[in-house]
């Protein structure tokens, strides 16, 4: 008896270590039979192509918003449904989760094999999710040239292109800003006055040299020497580079702007030695908290608090309002690299239609509708009109009489995440012609060679992990300034070569070699 | 445990499993069903997927169909001078805390064990609420004391004596100090309730006639209490070994605020494959770790069990 009782307790214990995976995918399409349910309510007349038999698809949307579902999620849906039933004879169900979960909710559904039938991949890595099997061949049966073509018309063949992993297309890119301007610092804009800085020009981004820049560091300093100057943060080593991180790693990249398909080590670059030794200087002036690496309160947090003056950022059009509505303060964008379209941005976070879908058709038709009907988009993206927003005589959009950002039911701030973000209204605080700026801003980037690129870790994921811990383990102390660059860099880069980084650079190369090749 | 032992071996020697002993404990074996099903469901159906962590999972396919690669997804805990640092920092840390926080929760337990009244009862509630708080909130308490720029410990102890102020955050060799105060303090009112538990069960006649034969305090407690405590000790101790190849996630993440310069002593199996597979969401992967843990787990749990029954054969659990 006693026997027993401790070997189930042994056994527990090793069963707790496992993720109830259970079922795998094999009854994915299973869920198919109630994905045609009868809908009552045919009331309109209007009896055209999609409808025709009486017929209503009902579709699965899940993308996840920083705070999960709005309130008013149940109207949205009810509103976007109003468009396509009679028009497309689909109804779709929006599964909004909280960022922070969504990845374990859309791995667990998935591999439980629950019915979804579109999915963002924000938040649910687009090249895992292809590597594990989570997303079908878009193009399988011509799926999208026979329902898709409208996409393919508003996203250009070679964003679509660039969604590709390993020649087989899983994701649709979505209509955003493409290009990140690199380099990018927001600085208060009260202290640049406070040391008389000009600022009269009108440009929403002002292009200055690192050498100015630490030039207005230093006066900044002087003027207030009670507040912090700078923060780094875990991304803005890429930010403030031009380097192209394959893959999204950093382990092997494309050095200056990725002219060149050749992949190097970035920890024995020029480049990064003169980033680091900048942030040391900086830390060693005493422009960086001596907190700076345990503190994980949000830069923007700090500035609004009024104890930190500027940090990096991403240069897109819209960023001054952006950024200064995040910190509370008129915020001023200086910029000291070009305006860069990595290998990984427009990839970064497709729209998929995943294994586990009832209706592969009727989702990329769906999906269609998406990038193509204003009206879809806007509800998608704004939500009701008169309810949630509403149009100023400046043709700008705003939130409706009685309603602000806490109480409107529907205010995701996810408009860049939405399948084509130019189809909808601009909101109020924008330039009215934003989307125009933005098309500009992305055609005029510089593009990498290797844009649509992407690394399958399959081979190397043993190394990759390894690497991965070694860089957590110095990332801050070289990146942030804690320890002097001759002697941190080297030591990093010593145990991330005995973790394999040479293999996963040699892995990186032969694939885009591969890749280059197959273009 | 040690008393239903002996029970079932004298049973199970003298008299054969007959139809009509069995008919005599249907009730108790109706009363054992629930919590099998609940074992069987919940610990033994998932057992054929422990597969997957030598599998290549593709979700597509499913565990079952998933393809076989041996055990290449386990090689990653080994690849580098990583694995000796995290198994040491593991099982040391274990050790420690077994030791610690036991002596900790069995004084404590006698403490109390003898106030009295109302005392008590705000002594234990106030011991156990640490344990109640989440390791977020433990961090960021921690970091109150050691923050660089603003904590108490560089701002009014360390200046009070004149001394420099020290990075906490970057200096590995401060925190398995801290960590095993953070733990004991967390852990102690947890711990002491089951001790105090078996404190108040003992028969109070050991000690009257202890006092009546003139005995002081302390050798109350190391002639009677600590002897009658042994098989309670023993077992949580087992049961603690088993264990010994978990961190407290919480504790080894949280508390030293993820700092990269801290893995020399913070870094612990739970968190080295946390951060690794943070990246990837390799679920093969994941499960090739929870594997490893368990297994030696188990091993060490046997071979602790085999150490103690060399020595006190009835405190043995098998």
């Amino acid at each position: 008896m006693k026997k027993k009782i401790v070997a189930m307790l042994m056994a527990s214990v090793m069963a707790l270590s496992l993720c109830a995976c259970g079922g795998g995918g094999g009854d994915a399409a299973q869920s198919g039979g109630d994905g045609g349910a009868q809908q009552s309510g045919g009331d309109s007349a209007a009896a055209d192509d999609g409808s025709a038999s009486g017929e209503i698809t009902k579709l699965i949307v899940a993308f996840p918003t920083w705070t999960g579902a709005p309130t008013d999620t149940e109207k949205v849906q009810e509103a976007m449904n109003e468009i396509t039933r009679d028009k497309l004879g689909i109804e779709i169900e929006l599964q909004v989760s909280d960022f922070g979960s969504f990845n374990q909710s859309m791995t667990l559904a998935l591999s439980g094999g629950e019915q979804i039938d579109i999915v963002s991949t924000l938040g649910f890595a687009y090249a895992n999710a292809v590597q594990q099997g989570y997303l079908s061949n878009l193009e399988e049966n011509d799926l999208l040239s026979t329902y898709g073509a409208g996409i393919v018309d508003v996203m250009g063949q070679a964003n679509i292109d660039a969604c590709r992993v390993g020649g087989v297309l899983y994701g649709l890119p979505n209509n955003r800003d493409m290009a990140q301007g690199r380099g990018c610092v927001a600085v208060a804009t009260e202290y640049l006055e406070g040391i008389g800085y000009d600022l009269s020009g009108d440009s929403e981004i002002i292009r200055i040299t690192v050498d100015e820049l630490n030039d207005v560091y230093a006066q900044l300093h002087e003027k207030y020497p009670d507040k912090e100057v700078y923060r780094p943060s875990t991304g803005a080593m890429s930010q403030f580079s031009n380097v192209d991180s394959l893959g999204g790693s950093v382990f092997g990249v494309l050095l200056d702007n990725g002219k060149e398909l050749k992949v190097e080590n970035l920890f024995t670059s020029d480049f990064y030695m003169d980033y680091c030794n900048r942030i040391y200087d900086y830390n060693q002036k005493g422009y960086i908290s001596q907190d700076a690496a345990t503190d994980t309160t949000a830069a923007t947090e700090l500035v609004k608090a009024g104890t930190l003056m500027s940090y990096t950022t991403g240069g897109k059009p819209g960023i001054k309002a952006q950024e200064t509505n995040l910190c509370g303060r008129e915020m001023t964008i200086f910029q000291t690299m070009d305006n860069y379209v990595s290998s990984t941005s427009v990839a970064s976070f497709p729209w998929a239609i995943p294994i586990t879908a009832a209706n592969p058709e009727a989702s990329m038709k769906y999906l269609n509708e998406l990038y193509t009907n204003a009206d879809l988009a806007n509800v998608l993206a704004w939500g009701i009109e008169g309810e949630h927003y509403k149009i100023g005589d400046d043709g700008l959009a705003d939130f409706a009489d009685g309603v602000d950002a806490s109480t409107s039911g529907w205010n995701h701030s996810m408009g860049w995440l939405m399948p084509n973000q130019f189809l909808t209204h601009i909101w109020v605080g924008n330039s009215p012609t934003l989307w125009d700026e933005m098309k500009e801003f992305n055609d005029s980037a510089v593009v990498s060679a290797a844009s649509g690129f992407t690394f399958d870790t399959t081979n190397v994921a043993n190394e990759v992990t390894a690497v991965q811990n070694v860089y957590n383990e110095y990332q801050a102390s070289v990146e942030y300034g804690f320890v002097d660059p001759e002697t941190g860099i080297a030591e990093m880069n010593e145990k991330m070569m005995s973790a394999g980084l040479q293999k996963i650079i040699d892995e990186k190369q032969a694939q885009l070699d591969a890749w280059a090749a197959t273009k | 445990m040690s008393r239903a032992k002996t029970a079932s071996e004298a049973g199970g020697g003298a008299k054969k499993m007959t139809l009509k002993r069995f008919k005599r404990f249907i009730p108790i074996y109706l009363l054992m069903l629930p919590g099998l099903i609940y074992l069987f469901i919940n610990n033994y159906m998932p057992l054929p997927g422990l597969t997957v962590a030598f599998k290549k999972y593709n979700a597509g396919m499913g565990i079952y169909k998933s393809p076989w690669v041996g055990f290449q997804n386990f090689t990653y805990l080994f690849t580098t001078d990583d694995a000796w640092v995290i198994t040491r920092n593991t099982i040391g840390y274990n050790l420690a805390f077994i030791v610690v926080n036991t002596v900790m929760a069995i004084t404590v337990a006698i403490i109390l064990s003898e106030l009295t009244g109302r005392i008590k009862k705000f002594y234990q509630s106030a011991i156990l609420l640490p344990n109640l708080i989440s390791s977020v909130i433990i961090g960021y308490l921690v970091f109150a004391f050691f923050s660089v720029e603003n904590g108490f410990v560089n701002n009014s102890i360390l200046k009070l004596f004149g001394k420099e102020a020290v990075s906490w955050y970057s200096e590995a060799k401060y925190w398995p100090f801290i960590l095993i105060f953070v733990s004991a303090w967390k852990s102690v009112g947890y711990n002491c309730i089951v001790y105090l538990a078996t404190l108040m069960g003992f028969d109070r006649a050991f000690y009257e006639s202890a006092q009546i034969d003139g005995a002081t305090k302390w050798q109350q407690i190391k002639y009677i209490t600590l002897p009658l405590l042994k098989p309670t000790i023993i077992m949580l101790t087992l049961m603690a070994i088993g264990r010994i190849f978990y961190s407290d996630f919480g504790l080894f993440y949280q508390v030293p605020m993820n700092q990269g310069a801290l893995y020399s002593t913070t870094n612990t199996i739970d968190t080295y494959v946390y951060r690794g597979l943070l990246q990837m969401g390799n679920i093969s992967m994941s499960a090739a770790a929870g594997v490893y843990q368990s297994i030696v787990g188990f091993v060490l749990v046997l071979v602790a069990n085999l150490v103690v029954r060399r020595v006190d054969k009835d405190s043995a659990l098998i």
